[in-house]
């Protein structure tokens, strides 16, 4: 049974008198994978910022089950929070920023971050400096930031922007391995329907309000949503849906 | 100046004094310096160093002691500049902009109402090591365990909130009060650092040694190490020519400062280059 970790509920956010979000609802399950999905300003980071408490929510509530604190969520920003490429952190002390107070007393902490380090393949670069590294290299370090504390539920903010197609791919591939492996629930912010929609178990489609909340097998049936993306952009997700469908059969 | 009158000047008690208070105001700054300067607030240095030329100018003028006027106006005024720049309405420039030009103006109103700029008031924009008294060895040596112990106990929070401020704020870290933390730990230096070398330039001894320690270490720790060190030197050579060869102090322990940084960076480049 896929219990409800999250439940959110009419929420709206405001910045004076423009409005970002406008009653979003949706849930999400402890197996799920929710994309969040919409175009430039449809309010995805705000909604996303909400839910992590870095915004304040004019109207509307959100509620984790009673199981779960705030420090069991990883967060992966985009990639470039800190543009600084000569921060003085190695890659090892970035990945401790991601252990709470507690965790650092564990004696072990060290062992599980190499651990950590070769399950994501950085496990050579821990000495390094983190503004010398690619990319993809520092997009691994901060996934390995986010999960260190082993959160239950890992959010990640257009975590591919940065990275070329190749990467990209492979990186989505780790999050659903992390996802089916290890159990975490995952929500992911995107711009890119198609890549997302052959991942995730449910996509939330945004434009300030919700488009479309619902199984991603789904997608291809919502006329909302079809009329929002477009004929051009409806053909080539149906065609990406129909190829997986064709795939697992 | 040859070797034995060097030794000779350690005799002399306002230089011990002075030497004591400069080079634990540089751990001091230099342990806040890190933090400040990758966070591009090493302005409010500059910002806090213009209120406290304005709260001495108080001081002089009720007859009390500077520090004791200093430190609580100086630290309500780092908070005030946190909760404008906090607000996002201002930047955190501009809000150390808006409180600085307004405690100098209020400083210089203050000089103009006891006649004008005294002597007394000259060396704390300058900085003398002459006013230093023994209390402010004691005082300086309290709060720079205090800073210390402090940056220590909270070190790998304000560590995360420097390199990523929402992932601090996301995993639980207090960061409203480390800012708060950090803000008044920096007046508190601020305050003990004018006497060394003046409210002019007190923000070199936040900015020089941490900027000159980036250019030469690999880690987080040992940007500190380093500008600790660096930082002590200066002070500590700074002191002794301004001593020796009649110089002002301020202006030699941050001239000394630059010219450390030239050397750091041009060991940065031959190892860039090499």
């Amino acid at each position: 049974m896929n219990n409800k970790l999250l439940e959110v509920k009419d929420i709206s956010v405001q910045y004076g008198k423009m409005i970002a979000l406008d009653h979003i609802s949706f849930d999400l399950g402890t197996k799920d994978y929710l994309a969040i999905v919409g175009p430039n300003g449809s309010g995805k980071t705000t909604l996303m910022r909400a839910l992590l408490g870095l915004v304040d929510i004019s109207s509307g509530t959100f509620t984790f089950s009673s199981d779960f604190s705030m420090n069991q969520i990883g967060y992966l920003p985009q990639k470039g929070l800190n543009n600084d490429k000569h921060f003085p952190a190695t890659v090892y002390e970035i990945i401790m920023t991601g252990l709470s107070r507690e965790a650092l007393k564990n004696k072990n902490i060290y062992t599980e971050i190499v651990q950590l380090s070769q399950k994501l393949g950085i496990e050579d670069l821990l000495k390094k400096r983190i503004g010398y590294l690619s990319g993809g290299q520092q997009q691994r370090v901060m996934l390995a930031r986010a999960l260190i504390n082993h959160p239950r539920l890992l959010i990640l903010d257009e975590p591919t922007s940065a990275l070329d197609p190749t990467i990209r791919e492979e990186f989505y591939q780790l999050i659903k391995t992390l996802h089916d492996e290890d159990e975490v629930s995952i929500i992911l912010i995107s711009h890119d329907l198609n890549s997302v929609s052959l991942y995730a178990s449910h996509i939330l489609y945004l434009d300030q309000h919700v488009v479309y909340f619902g199984l991603s097998t789904d997608l291809c049936q919502s006329e909302e949503l079809m009329f929002q993306i477009g004929p051009q952009a409806t053909a080539a997700l149906c065609q990406v849906k129909n190829h997986e469908h064709h795939i697992h059969i | 100046m040859n070797i034995t009158s060097i030794f000779n000047l350690f005799s002399y008690t306002f230089l011990q004094r002075a030497l004591i208070v400069g080079i634990l105001i540089s751990i001091s700054s230099s342990f806040l310096g890190i933090f400040l300067v990758l966070r591009k607030y090493s302005m409010i240095g500059d910002g806090l160093a213009h209120v406290s030329f304005a709260t001495v100018a108080l001081a002089l003028l009720l007859n009390q002691s500077p520090l004791l006027i200093s430190i609580p106006i100086v630290s309500l005024a780092s908070l005030l500049i946190l909760k404008l720049s906090e607000e996002n309405r201002i930047g955190g420039d501009a809000a150390i902009g808006l409180i600085s030009s307004s405690a100098v103006a209020i400083g210089v109103m203050i000089s103009s109402l006891s006649n004008g700029f005294s002597v007394d008031l000259y060396s704390y924009l300058f900085g003398s090591i002459l006013i230093i008294s023994e209390m402010d060895v004691y005082l300086s040596f309290m709060l720079s365990l205090i800073i210390v112990g402090t940056v220590l106990y909270y070190y790998r929070d304000l560590f995360a909130m420097t390199y990523d401020m929402d992932y601090a704020k996301v995993s639980g870290r207090k960061t409203q009060r480390l800012n708060q933390i950090i803000s008044l730990l920096t007046s508190i230096t601020i305050v003990l650092g004018i006497r060394v070398v003046g409210t002019m330039l007190i923000s070199s001894l936040i900015i020089f040694p941490t900027v000159s320690a980036l250019r030469i270490s690999n880690s987080f720790k040992s940007t500190i190490i380093w500008a600790v060190i660096l930082s002590s030197f200066s002070v500590f050579i700074g002191l002794i020519l301004s001593v020796g060869l009649d110089l002002p102090t301020g202006s030699s322990i941050v001239l000394i400062n630059a010219l450390v940084f030239g050397v750091c960076s041009w060991i940065s480049w031959i190892r860039r280059e090499g």
